[in-house]
């Protein structure tokens, strides 16, 4: 119900078939996007020397368009999420709209500098496909940070949710785990060593035990110092 | 956990004037003064409570600096993360608060006598408990948030999407009903099953007294730690740290592989080699057991902390890295409404 500020009438909006357009405005500066990436480069998963390598190529700032739809399904309040244009960005094919302050978008909507994609699926294509009875539907813009950057010669795409930083990716430069398993191997054996002989032969065998307690302590150190980049920030071409 | 934890609404009596309270999950009240009753009816189902946030920022960031100093995060944290930007905001919770019943029945095994024999004891509780059950109403996205825990002091104002930043509602009302009452029944049956060993019938529903959608405030502090950007989370009522990213601690990384490995190696040297000493004797074969049990676990816990420490996450964050702390349960029992029956 709407009741207009100057008369004083009371009109019934029937939401079932309007299409409401909302945005989600950016939380996270540029700067911060930055570091964000530069903080999921030094994680566990990645290839250790990422953070001083990887040199972001692209950075940009955009609204990407996704159709929100709130049905009746079997007498249950349903909300599905459709992709309003097509795209093979990371994180855009689970479709779940990030959390954030929802405004009206409008005209007069500020973007903060942002591109504003514009959908290239019309709606209509998607209410064949639906089940249930239309409560409301929506697009929804939502922040992202695009970015493209560049390790040893390939080059890769990651994606940062402009309002709660979780940055999303496909592939990505990895680290394996078997310089982990070698250091702590070398480790067990020496300790295991210790441990037989310091009973069946001499105890003083028993000091193998501390010898792969600080070379595994040693290699380790190796295994997870990371090389320092020349720059503080990440270094943008 | 108290009673207090409900919320207490005041309201004008509709025929006397005077002022009277109602709780969360209540369909009648009785005014004290004139002692009318009247029924509450609320639109779509659910209410909308907001909660006054009480910690300033001030407090926030005292709290995130001393959060820096905890855990297995890097030593000089404390000292050389630069805090870049603090701001309050609001997110919404589903909150069911329910009678969670259950008959659950079953067996406990016990050991007795001189021979240590096994015995079966038949089991059977009855569950009759009220449970609050709370989840994100959006996508928690990189916040790490899914549960909230509403504090004895806080209190409820009037719903205002004006004032500070206040996420949407983007996930569905009906299905977070159904997902709540399912993991009370779930925690009911759960309850009814903790002292026995094997649960060969179980049956469990539940009663909906109130549901809620809250708005519950935080505090979102970024900071920055050789030029990377990480976040905590501080509850807008308590104060609490309760979710965040930190860089983790390199030396105690490298500790964990030297500790991990050379203690387990060890630990089943002893028993390897008490058993080529004693040629098999029950002695050697028991320390060796014991010695590979605790090499696992061992090597489990020290291979996690080396492997993934790089980044320590606390609260309900997705990724690699090494939780620490403790995740915030999307049920919780009130105890005083307890009304259960164990044979």
């Amino acid at each position: 119900m709407a009741t207009c500020p100057f008369c004083g009438t009371v009109t019934y909006i029937d939401r079932s078939s309007a299409l409401f357009f909302y945005l989600l405005p950016f939380s996270i500066e540029e700067s911060a996007a930055k570091g964000i990436f530069k903080r999921w480069t030094a994680g566990p998963a990645q290839a250790k020397d990422l953070e001083s390598t990887a040199k972001i190529t692209k950075l940009t700032k955009e609204f990407f368009p996704v159709f929100r739809f709130r049905r009746t399904v079997n007498g249950k309040e349903t909300v599905f999420a459709k992709p309003a244009k097509g795209t093979l960005l990371p994180g855009m094919q689970d479709l779940t709209i990030p959390p954030g302050n929802t405004v009206v978008y409008d005209a007069k909507t500020s973007t903060g500098g942002a591109e504003v994609i514009q959908p290239d699926i019309t709606l209509d294509s998607y209410l064949p496909e639906l089940t249930g009875t239309s409560i409301d539907q929506a697009l929804v813009y939502f922040p992202i940070y695009e970015i493209s950057y560049d390790y040893k010669g390939s080059s890769y795409q990651a994606v940062i949710d402009g309002s709660s930083g979780a940055v999303y990716t496909t592939s990505s430069p990895t680290r394996s785990s078997g310089a982990y398993v070698a250091v702590m191997g070398l480790a067990f054996v020496l300790g295991l060593l210790g441990g037989v002989l310091g009973i069946m032969v001499n105890p003083i065998f028993f000091v193998l035990i501390i010898a792969g307690f600080f070379a595994g302590k040693l290699l380790a150190s190796k295994v997870v110092g990371r090389e320092k980049p020349a720059d503080a920030g990440v270094k943008v071409k | 956990m108290s009673e207090a934890q409900k919320i207490l609404v005041s309201m004008t009596c509709p025929s006397c004037g005077g002022q009277v309270q109602c709780e969360e999950g209540e369909d009648l009240v009785l005014c004290k003064f004139c002692e009318s009753v009247f029924a509450l009816t609320t639109d779509e189902g659910s209410n909308k409570v907001m909660y006054k946030m009480t910690v300033d920022k001030d407090k926030a960031l005292a709290k995130v600096k001393a959060w820096f100093g905890t855990g297995p995060k890097a030593k000089d944290l404390p000292n050389t993360a630069q805090v870049t930007e603090a701001y309050p905001l609001y997110l919404p919770f589903w909150r069911l608060i329910a009678r969670g019943k259950a008959c659950v029945c079953g067996i406990e095994e016990q050991r007795t006598g001189k021979d240590n024999q096994k015995v079966e004891i038949p089991r059977e509780a009855l569950i009759n408990r009220e449970y609050i059950y709370s989840e994100i109403a959006c996508e928690a996205g990189d916040l790490g948030i899914q549960s909230i825990v509403i504090p004895d002091r806080a209190e409820a104002i009037s719903y205002d999407d004006q004032e500070i930043v206040t996420f949407g509602v983007t996930s569905s009302r009906d299905a977070a009903y159904e997902v709540g009452g399912k993991a009370i029944s779930q925690m009911a049956v759960k309850d009814g099953s903790g002292r026995m060993t094997k649960v060969y019938f179980s049956k469990s529903f539940f009663f909906p007294k109130a549901f809620t959608l809250i708005y519950y405030p935080f505090w979102i502090v970024r900071y920055t730690y050789e030029g990377r950007t990480y976040f905590a989370t501080v509850d807008g009522i308590s104060a609490h740290v309760v979710s965040g990213r930190a860089p983790g601690n390199a030396g105690s990384q490298s500790t964990s592989a030297g500790i991990g490995g050379a203690v387990s190696g060890g630990a089943v040297g002893l028993g390897l080699g008490l058993v080529i000493a004693t040629q098999g004797a029950d002695v050697g074969v028991g320390v060796l057991v014991v010695g590979v049990v605790a090499a696992i676990a061992l090597i489990g816990y020290f291979y996690k902390r080396f492997r993934y420490g790089d980044e320590i996450l606390e609260g309900a964050l997705n990724g690699k890295g090494l939780k620490s702390g403790r995740t915030q349960e999307k049920v919780q029992s009130i105890h005083n409404e307890t009304y259960d029956y164990f044979k």
